[in-house]
């Protein structure tokens, strides 16, 4: 079994593995994302909390790396990339309340300015992490995903 | 090697699809938020050319140059008679021309807080303290200034951002040792009350050990005088001014752009403080019955529940507010009734018993002066029949050996109400009506004439058959009796000078120094018969009574579960009410999730006739028409059905509506001045001028501004009450007195209006603290709700005729006050006569509870910088054809076009202009780039396609072929 999963692995290419490192990174951070936006936001704004569909979109593109990584559809990996983009997207939406009250210093958007940073912060950091998968998976589209011979 | 085209195409497409995915969500944010974008970048329509007939609102000032000169003049000028001089031993100030070499004390003084935090103009190029002081020839000594300045600390949120003690530590006073100038601040703002309990577990607007460091670092420097500032926009507790020698202690609120010239003016002498507290400042800013039921409350059943829909609160205080409280159980506690030296309510007072000198630091109206004043009453009467209290005074300045200028006296006129056990609530004291001094010389008198309609006095009774239609309950009353009509330097003095024409012994100050009172300043008028008629009709002829039981949370449950304080019992000063369960009637009010409106199964039909006729009028031709011409009808009857129904969704301004001539406009934001002009002084210290001619000016002065940067409408004043100390925007509101309120509102809405300025006065109403302002359920009685939440907008509505209103985000018991029919049409349109335009506030963030078809019901016209609205009433009329929608609809078209019909946007418009609607640019340049995006992935995409399935299979093919 084990050497049946090395030999499937063997013939990969670096971009492949980039692939599956998106995955993992978007699945870890966009799980812990959603659970700091239900217990730290969620209730202390007073635009629309879409971070569930930040969430949805997150998971879809992780599992369209899956799709990806097993099937050899020339498209496949089209797929995490626009659920990538999907999710980063909303989430730099939502990133520009709380910006906004930090930058004029009215928490209009958030209870006070305590909560305009810290949410603000959670945004940018997962938005980090989010265009770090997106930004693989995209690299993985420009690649092969068998080693050269 | 050779490359894979497919792969690259694939990547290049990923890029771009990523792209454009990222520049369509920030299309859509950009499109939704259109109004704040070209707020942010000034981007307004194109202006009308004007011309000398076209000018229907011109400016005063033939330059900008001499427009921005009269500003800074004005809040110069403000600030110098707002200022409130509440200690002045031994004449400390103003300080002589030999004391100009003064030490800065306390981070605020390097820190200066010119404005509280929300929307409206920005603090750039504010005159700083330090620069102002030195302009006047004063030498600050640097290295406390420099160490002061260092200290890096950011206030708001619970931090009072006080430098430590630590930070004088090794530096020298020598050689600036003419005065201590410590400056305290405080600091807050929108969606920020001041805390309770900060970070440092202390009352916000208490002293911190911090500040009781650092000024036992000052009384112990050997300083010739210790001045402290007061820099906060909310009443500080002061009472510990004496245990640190301070010899003088000036109130300064928020001085705006130029307003630090005029405190230094006031430290030197070159003009006297004519401010009076519009705020009581007690010696625990927590001792009010008001403050015992402020911030977060939760209904405990609800806890659950979504967003905006479970938080309450409760005005158990009834009318006690500030001043109100305090004042009338002095009065009990003199004449020793009603338990009013119980233990309810201590915070300050020895032995567990309330005392009024132990809970008072300075009372309501207080305000010394450099000049020594006296006033005589020549006469008060009250004519019963033209229903107007006339009060005449003279004034006579007596001079002062320590001041050689002019002096401003205020005249503060109260009244007191017959009072028995069982009436409606009435405060012992309440003021009526005001006025101030010309500038007088030393020796010099004035007499002073002071009006007011008894109507401002008139006790709103719940209980009352109303006089004019007995079969409806509630109405305003004049209980048969005695009424006392004072002057007095404070509500304190006044009532003082009331109980003293009572005979009433044992009198004390705020300090506990006996006092004997002046029954000179007194007139006794006696009232025969009970009146429950005169007022029992408002103006408009509407019946006035009750309207709002259901916002009295004992309304909903079958025994009361809230006791309002009432001065027949101190004993029942508020507990906090926490932790209610609500009742099965208020829970189904907060939890609605869509419209309580239903189209109805007899609803007309949209009339066709009603729009898009022929278009023979313009919206200019109707600029002197009275709002009941029928013409209006043929008016709005042009417009199309879009137009009427694209014209709720505002977005910081509104569309051209091309059909009547009406162009588009731009609005704009700020009780203490408009985004992208002068910041003024903040709204209290306007107020605590008492000066009406000042209010009137700064209304000018807003409508100057809004012609120099062409905007139509403002979202300001603010008119809610400092219920307690701690509303995080007492700053920019006037007063924890409705009557103060009223009369400002009134004033400065009214010149607004004269310069073509629609002012939505805002929030309208009864939100009074921002912690859970987005849907917050406040309760409250009929007379607490009318005689204070309501009236403080009542005289803007009634008397300054504004053209606009704002409402706010809370509830008025569980209606949200965008939809709540009593208050927004019941009382504000059918009651105080309103033709002008109510929009909400940023609707956009509280569609969960403020529903499109309730509030415009109510009386919404505008969905402030929400155009997602537009789809709502669109379904309504065209797909639903709800003709009671549409006729709402045509109603909001009659408010809005009549408003700008008397605005400046008319200017530089005639019957032949055509108005267009404008993109701006960067909406062009959005549709450009993401046009450009889109296609340039479509292509890349083909590509893709072309070279991964297409390119990669024909090879096979031309094998087969061969």
């Amino acid at each position: 079994m084990l050497s049946k999963i090395k030999n499937y692995f063997m013939d990969k290419s670096v971009f492949y593995f980039l692939l599956l490192g998106s995955g993992l990174l978007a699945l870890i951070s966009s799980i812990v994302f959603y659970v700091l936006d239900v217990t730290t936001i969620k209730g202390n704004i007073t635009f629309t909390d879409d971070s569930l569909m930040t969430f949805i979109f997150m998971l879809i593109g992780v599992a369209g790396c899956i799709f990806a990584a097993l099937t050899k559809f020339n498209f496949a990996p089209l797929i995490p990339v626009i659920f990538f983009a999907l999710g980063f997207s909303q989430n730099v939406v939502m990133a520009c309340f709380p910006a906004a009250d930090i930058l004029k210093g009215v928490p209009f958007f958030t209870s006070n300015m305590d909560i305009a940073n810290s949410t603000f912060r959670i945004f940018l950091i997962f938005g980090i992490l989010f265009f770090i998968s997106l930004v693989l998976s995209i690299i993985y589209c420009f690649a092969s995903r068998e080693k050269k011979r | 090697m050779k490359k894979n085209k497919g792969n690259i195409f694939r990547g290049i497409t990923a890029v771009l699809a990523s792209t454009l995915c990222l520049a369509g969500y920030m299309s859509v944010l950009a499109f939704e938020r259109e109004g704040d974008i070209n707020a942010f970048l000034q981007i307004k329509p194109p202006s009308q050319t004007v011309t000398d007939d076209t000018n229907y609102f011109p400016s005063a000032y033939d330059s900008e140059e001499k427009r921005l000169a009269a500003e800074k003049d004005f809040i110069e000028r403000t600030q110098e008679e707002g200022s409130v001089l509440l200690k002045n031993d031994n004449h400390a100030l103003p300080l002589t021309s030999n004391e100009r070499k003064v030490t800065l004390f306390g981070r605020t003084a390097t820190d200066n807080i010119f404005r509280g935090g929300s929307g409206g103009a920005s603090n750039a190029d504010s005159v700083t303290l330090k620069a102002a002081l030195e302009s006047r020839g004063f030498e600050i000594n640097k290295p406390v200034y420099d160490a002061l300045a260092a200290v890096n600390l950011k206030r708001g949120n619970g931090e009072i951002a006080e430098a430590p003690a630590s930070t004088y530590n090794g530096l020298s006073y020598t050689g600036y040792t003419d005065a201590a100038i410590v400056v305290l601040g405080r600091y807050g703002g929108e969606a920020n009350d001041l805390d309770v309990s900060d970070k440092y577990g202390v009352p916000e607007l208490s002293l911190h050990q911090a500040e009781k460091e650092m000024l036992e670092i000052v009384k112990n420097a050997g300083f010739k005088k210790i001045i402290v500032l007061v820099n906060s926009g909310y009443a500080m507790d002061l009472g510990w001014l004496d245990d640190y020698n301070v010899d003088a202690c000036l109130y300064i609120g928020y001085p705006g752009r130029y307003g630090m010239n005029g405190v230094a003016d006031l430290l030197i002498g070159e003009n006297d403080p004519s401010g009076h507290l519009v705020d009581t400042f007690a010696e625990n800013s927590l001792s009010s019955p008001a403050m015992q039921n402020f911030g977060d409350y939760v209904f405990t059943n609800l806890q659950s529940n979504a967003q905006y829909k479970k938080e309450y609160l409760i005005y158990a205080e009834d009318i006690y507010v500030g001043y109100k409280y305090y004042e009338t159980r002095y009065q009990d506690q003199v004449l020793g009734i009603n338990n009013a030296t119980s233990s309810a309510g201590v915070y300050n007072s020895e032995n567990n018993s309330w005392d009024y000198a132990d809970e008072m630091a300075f009372p309501f109206g207080s305000g010394l002066s450099y000049a020594d004043f006296t006033q005589e009453v020549t006469d008060i009467t009250w004519n019963q029949e033209t229903h107007e209290v006339i009060a005449k005074v003279k004034v006579t300045n007596n001079g002062s050996d320590y001041y050689d200028g002019t002096s401003k006296s205020v005249v503060q006129l109260y009244a007191q109400l017959p009072y028995e056990t069982g009436m409606a609530s009435k405060s012992a004291v309440q003021l009526i009506g005001y006025t101030k001094t010309k500038p007088l010389a030393k020796g010099e008198s004035d007499e002073v004439t002071i009006t007011v309609s008894d109507y401002l006095f008139a006790t709103y009774d719940d209980n009352a058959v109303n006089g004019a239609d007995e079969s409806k309950k509630g109405c305003y009353v004049f209980d048969e009796g005695d009424y006392y009509f004072a002057i007095g330097n404070n509500a304190h003095d006044a009532l003082n000078n009331i109980l003293a024409a009572r005979d009433v012994k044992g009198l004390f100050d705020e300090e506990g120094v006996a006092v004997v009172g002046d029954a000179s300043k007194v007139k006794k008028e006696n009232l025969a018969e009970y009146d429950n008629t005169t007022y029992a009709k408002s103006e408009t002829g509407e019946i006035v009574s009750n309207r709002f039981d259901d916002r009295d949370i004992n309304y909903f449950y079958d025994e009361d579960v809230v006791t309002y304080l009432t001065r027949d019992d101190w004993n029942t000063f508020p507990k906090s009410y926490t932790g209610l369960t609500a009742a099965d009637g208020i829970a189904s009010k907060l939890s609605a999730s869509t419209n309580e409106y239903t189209k109805p199964s007899d609803a007309p039909d949209i009339d066709k006739s009603k729009f898009g006729q022929e278009q023979l009028l313009k919206l200019i031709e109707f600029k002197d028409k009275d709002y009941n011409d029928p013409e209006w009808d043929k008016l709005i009857s042009q417009m199309t059905l879009p137009e009427l129904y694209t014209m709720v969704g505002e977005h910081m301004g509104n569309d051209a509506i091309e059909s009547v001539g009406y162009p588009a406009n731009v609005s704009n934001d700020g009780p203490d001045g408009l985004i992208g002009a002068t910041n003024f002084n903040a709204e209290v210290i306007s107020a605590s001028t008492w000066n009406k001619e000042l209010i009137e000016e700064r209304g000018e002065m807003f409508g100057e501004q809004a012609l120099a940067i062409s905007y139509g409408m403002t979202y300001s004043p603010g008119a809610n009450a400092h219920r307690t100390p701690y509303g995080g925007r007492n700053y920019e509101y006037y007063s924890e007195d409705s009557i103060m309120s009223y009369y400002c509102g009134w004033y400065q809405t009214a010149a607004m209006r004269e310069k073509g300025l629609i002012s939505a006065i805002k929030h309208f109403c009864g939100n009074d603290q921002e912690t859970n302002r987005h849907g917050v359920a406040t309760f409250m009685n009929e007379q607490t709700y009318r005689q204070g939440a309501l009236k403080g907008f009542e005289g803007a509505f009634v008397k300054g005729k504004t053209l606009g209103t704002m409402t706010a985000f809370n509830r008025i018991g569980c209606e949200p006050t965008a939809s709540d029919y009593e208050t927004m049409t019941g009382v504000l349109r059918n009651e105080w006569g309103f033709q002008g335009i109510n929009i909400t506030d940023s609707s956009r963030d509280a569609t969960t509870y403020m529903f499109t078809a309730d509030c415009i019901m109510a009386g919404t016209d505008f969905f402030n910088n929400d155009t997602g609205r537009i789809g709502d009433v669109k379904n309504y009329i065209v797909s639903n054809r709800d003709g009671n929608i549409f006729n709402k609809v045509r109603e909001i078209a009659h408010h809005v076009l009549y408003a700008y019909s008397r605005s400046n946007v008319m200017n530089g418009l005639t019957v032949d202009t055509a108005v267009t609607n404008f993109v701006p640019w960067w909406e062009t340049a959005i549709y450009a780039f993401d046009g450009t995006i889109a296609s340039l992935t479509a292509i890349s995409a083909g590509a893709f396609i072309f070279f991964a399935y297409i390119k990669k299979n024909k090879p096979e093919e031309d094998k087969k072929d061969a």
